[in-house]
């Protein structure tokens, strides 16, 4: 019971008449990779946005359950806390409108009071973990917005992992990115794995099987198939036939 | 289809080159009719003659009109900032939200000298400040508050929202990513609304009538005191029948040069900014 760090109970997303998100109930385990997939408007990224409560931001959609993170409901908890212990790569990476090396630092700068030099290896540990370092190492000053698209995934991934949180969500980190450097993500993602609990969205069934704890398989809202052993003991038909297209 | 596109192209370039001819010839017959009218005195001497403005100079009216709109952007200026965050980001009710807007839309359409006539029973009379620059500068920050407000709420609104998201996202609160994005985004657009919104109230005549406002004064030392404006002044020389119109004519010059260099200050002003960010 201790082990299990997020529990989502009886959760619903509504948008009108619309169901979004159908009576979900999960609950995930520390240090485990949690990969979800489903096809495309199955409410996967809905579903990572109720976690982190990010979800209040479209206001139009109704929400109802209970989402429990570390054994207190999310709704009690200030949001700015929850989500530096919980934080989200969103699908599409939005770098801010400074420097490379800014948007890091606006990131440091608001957690931690530390002086210039140690800011500076911060980031260059940083950059490195996620890969990214050897391209720009050059000009840390470069604005943010003139990288490649897979370079902002690395460099939001790089920003999003300064706040040292507790759970990691992530909406498909990898779509941008080239066979290697998508190596070296799911290496960083288990060596996370021993400080933090992951849970990711991936269109990739490849990559979900490489790095996979579990599988959450998702159809129309709901969660169709929740298995550890999902490649090897397949018990649903919908997740058989998903395989199989994909 | 391709004749009606023809239609509205003509129509939209004959308008605009209407518009511009109309602009610009406003402004250089106003230079023309007032060329030998402004010299030294004229801008830094005291009205004199007959029918005050006659001889002499506007300065304490140039003085003045500065005075008055500055007041009235201060006493705007914080208010309209604080309601638009609160407005975009901090107020979650949407109803409210509406509510309040209407709320604002209407204020503006109000005729502006009803402002005025509040401002002379409230702060004229009630509260006895008596006729004064301070009293004037409600008005017209009644006056410029809505429009202020609007344009300020407009400039936060257009951020993109993703990069907020993406901010909260960190685990930062509100207030952070709005001095470190917001602000740095919207600042151009925040200082161009204050230059007009400050022009807006020096235009005004009707708020200014009786709440601060005189046929005479001298040059203002205090916001207790009332002042001359330009618009009064070229409307009050003109009602009393000056004999020379010309003079008006560079009353309104003076007003357009202020005008000119209050937005090429504010120009360069947000550019330099701009720039560091
Ligand atoms: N703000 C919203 N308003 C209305 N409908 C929404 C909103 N957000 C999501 N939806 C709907 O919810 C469904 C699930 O969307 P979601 O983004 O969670 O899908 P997804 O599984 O992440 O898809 P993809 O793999 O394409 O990213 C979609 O049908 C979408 O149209
Ligand atoms: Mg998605």
């Amino acid at each position: 019971m201790t082990n299990e760090i997020l529990t989502i109970s009886n959760f619903n997303v509504n948008y009108g008449s619309k169901k979004i998100l159908d009576n979900i109930n999960l609950s995930f385990k520390k240090n485990t990779i949690n990969c979800i997939i489903g096809s495309s408007g199955c409410g996967k990224t809905t579903l990572l946005k109720s976690i982190n409560n990010s979800i209040v931001f479209e206001s139009e959609l109704h929400v109802d359950g209970n989402i429990c993170y570390d054994g207190e409901n999310i709704s009690d908890i200030d949001d700015s806390t929850l989500r530096k212990e919980i934080a989200m790569l969103m699908q599409m990476p939005v770098v801010f409108p400074f420097s490379l090396y800014k948007n890091l630092e606006y990131v440091l700068d608001y957690y931690l009071k530390i002086d210039k030099t140690r800011k500076n290896d911060m980031i260059v540990d940083i950059l490195k973990k996620v890969q990214l370092y050897e391209e720009v190492k050059d000009d840390l000053n470069i604005s943010a917005e003139k990288l490649s698209g897979g370079q902002k995934q690395r460099l939001c991934l790089a920003r999003a992992l300064l706040t040292e949180p507790k759970i990691i969500l992530l909406d498909e980190p990898c779509s941008a990115l080239d066979v290697y450097n998508t190596m070296c993500i799911e290496n960083l993602l288990l060596s996370l794995k021993h400080e933090s609990t992951i849970i990711i969205v991936t269109h990739n069934i490849q990559e979900a099987k490489r790095i996979n704890d579990r599988i959450i398989f998702m159809k129309d809202g709901k969660v169709v198939e929740d298995n550890e052993n999902f490649f090897e003991n397949m018990s649903t038909e919908e997740a058989r036939a998903f395989i199989n297209v994909n | 289809m391709k004749t009606l596109s023809k239609i509205i192209k003509f129509f939209s370039y004959t308008s605009f080159i209407l518009l511009m001819g109309i602009i610009i010839f406003i402004f250089l017959y106003t230079v023309y009719r007032s060329i030998g009218i402004i010299n030294f005195e004229f801008i830094f001497d005291s009205p004199r003659g007959m029918v005050l403005g006659e001889e002499g100079g506007i300065f304490p009216a140039i003085i003045g009109s500065i005075w008055f709109s500055l007041t009235a952007l201060i006493l705007a200026f914080v208010p309209a900032l604080c309601s638009a965050i609160y407005l975009v980001f901090y107020l979650k009710n949407n109803r409210v939200k509406t509510f309040i807007n209407n709320v604002f839309e209407n204020v503006a359409a109000i005729p502006s000298i009803i402002f005025g006539l509040f401002s002379y029973a409230v702060f004229v009379y009630m509260l006895g400040f008596g006729r004064c620059i301070l009293s004037a500068g409600v008005a017209l920050a009644l006056m410029i508050f809505p429009f202020l407000e609007r344009k300020i709420e407009k400039s936060f609104l257009e951020v993109d929202k993703n990069l907020l998201i993406a901010s909260y996202n960190l685990g930062i609160d509100i207030r952070r990513t709005f001095i470190k994005i917001v602000l740095p985004l919207c600042f151009k657009e925040i200082i161009s609304s204050v230059i007009l919104s400050l022009l807006f109230a020096m235009g005004a005549t009707a708020p200014i009538l009786f709440t601060g406002g005189v046929a005479f004064a001298t040059v203002p030392n205090s916001l207790l005191k009332p002042a001359m404006a330009l618009p009064l002044h070229l409307y009050l020389m003109i009602a009393q029948g000056a004999s020379q119109i010309n003079r008006a004519y560079g009353v309104a010059a003076v007003s357009l040069m202020i005008l000119f260099i209050f937005s090429t200050l504010a120009y360069c002003f947000s550019h330099k900014t701009y720039k560091k960010v």
